[in-house]
């Protein structure tokens, strides 16, 4: 079954993951944000805490220092900045 | 005689030597390449995601942001010339060099003051004798760059951009690098990074316009975090692209150098087997001329 979220999880050098998922949760900077499909076009700064994503029953964790997000027509990027 | 024989000898010797060592360099040069293409790939992700994200800002929130607008205060601008550490790679380091130079003029021209920071040891060379002050320089890896020099150099010329004019502030900054089009094509560009031209990632016509993106928790805050990110991209992109380019120039202008050896130590076989008959030749006319003097 397809699931309807593309979701790409991108460092400056390397693709930490990409796949697809039905939901995903993001620590943005003015509280925690929920995506699901069909979210509004989102442009959204993220404070330290960990980027869920959840794959059918499986939840995938990315802690997170500071970075962003982007959501548009279902396709979610997240940006993973900062040092490591 | 006998003597032409062995310089020659020696000549085809040395040259063989050396063109083992051009064909080391090429064979060197060549698989790099493709490990310096991965990274490049890998990289680019990051760099399209954020060009996205800051065009996106740029175009739909009206945000007067001080990095996207013109500064006044000051005519100094930075330079970033991207050289390579070695040279053995034809032209490349020195049709770059020649870029940064006419860029330096032009700015010359429009009554600005370029300022210098160089990376890889080339450059600093080149500058370093002319006695030409660099600000900042870096050297090592350049036809491997590391993710840390290219958040150093992103820092350092966001700082001087940041910089109030007292403290070395420049009003734009530009990137001279050589952009990697093919195997057997690399081509020196210069960009201007900042202030902001987004041109990169722009949708093209007939593509869908950018979305209208709801930004959190602001436009101008979302833009303020964005824009490092987005400088280290185009710095760290570039630097990619220079080190593929240094590669690929450095194998051609080895493969070519080992053409070249092979023709040299064509001629000096030739040489030498003429030498060698000669030799033979004298060798026989003087005795039978010995011959001749016994038995007459």
């Amino acid at each position: 079954m397809s699931l309807p979220l593309t979701v790409q999880i991108v460092a400056p050098d390397r693709v930490l993951w990409s796949g697809d998922a039905d939901f995903v949760s993001a620590p943005a900077a003015d509280g925690a944000l929920g995506l699901l499909p069909g979210h509004e076009s989102v442009l959204a700064l993220l404070r330290a805490g960990a980027v869920r994503v959840r794959a059918g029953g499986d939840v995938t964790e990315f802690p997170v220092e500071q970075g962003f997000l982007s959501f548009d027509a279902n396709v979610v990027t997240v940006v993973v900045g900062g040092r490591h | 005689m006998a003597g032409s024989q062995r310089i020659y000898k020696q000549r085809i010797r040395s040259t063989q030597t050396l063109k083992k060592v051009f064909r080391a360099m090429e064979l060197i040069a060549a698989s790099r390449i493709g490990r310096a293409r991965a990274q490049a790939e890998s990289a680019a992700p990051f760099s399209r995601a954020i060009t996205q994200a800051v065009s996106a800002v740029a175009t739909h929130a009206q945000v007067d942001h001080p990095l996207t607008s013109e500064r006044k205060d000051t005519n100094r601008v930075a330079v970033l010339v991207v050289t390579a550490d070695r040279g053995m790679a034809g032209a490349y380091n020195a049709s770059l060099l020649r870029e940064a130079e006419r860029l330096q003029a032009r700015l010359i021209d429009e009554g600005k003051e370029p300022v210098l920071y160089v990376a890889g040891r080339r450059g600093v060379g080149f500058f370093h004798f002319r006695s030409r002050p660099m600000v900042k320089t870096w050297t090592g890896n350049s036809d491997a760059p590391q993710l840390e020099t290219a958040r150093d150099i992103a820092e350092e010329l966001l700082r001087a951009f940041r910089a109030p004019v007292s403290d070395g502030g420049v009003s734009e900054i530009h990137i001279v690098y050589t952009r990697f089009l093919s195997m057997v094509r690399q081509e020196p560009r210069v960009v201007r990074i900042l202030p902001l031209e987004v041109v990169e990632g722009v949708v093209p016509p007939g593509e869908d316009p950018l979305p209208l993106y709801e930004f959190e928790p602001s436009p101008e805050v979302v833009l303020d975090a964005l824009l490092p990110q987005y400088i280290l991209a185009r710095i760290f992109t570039a630097l990619h692209q220079a080190a593929a380019s240094e590669l690929a120039s450095r194998q051609r202008a080895m493969h070519t150098a080992t053409d070249n050896a092979e023709d040299l130590i064509r001629t000096y076989t030739r040489l030498a087997n003429t030498a060698r008959q000669a030799e033979i030749t004298q060798e026989i006319s003087e005795i039978v001329s010995g011959a001749d003097a016994l038995a007459g």
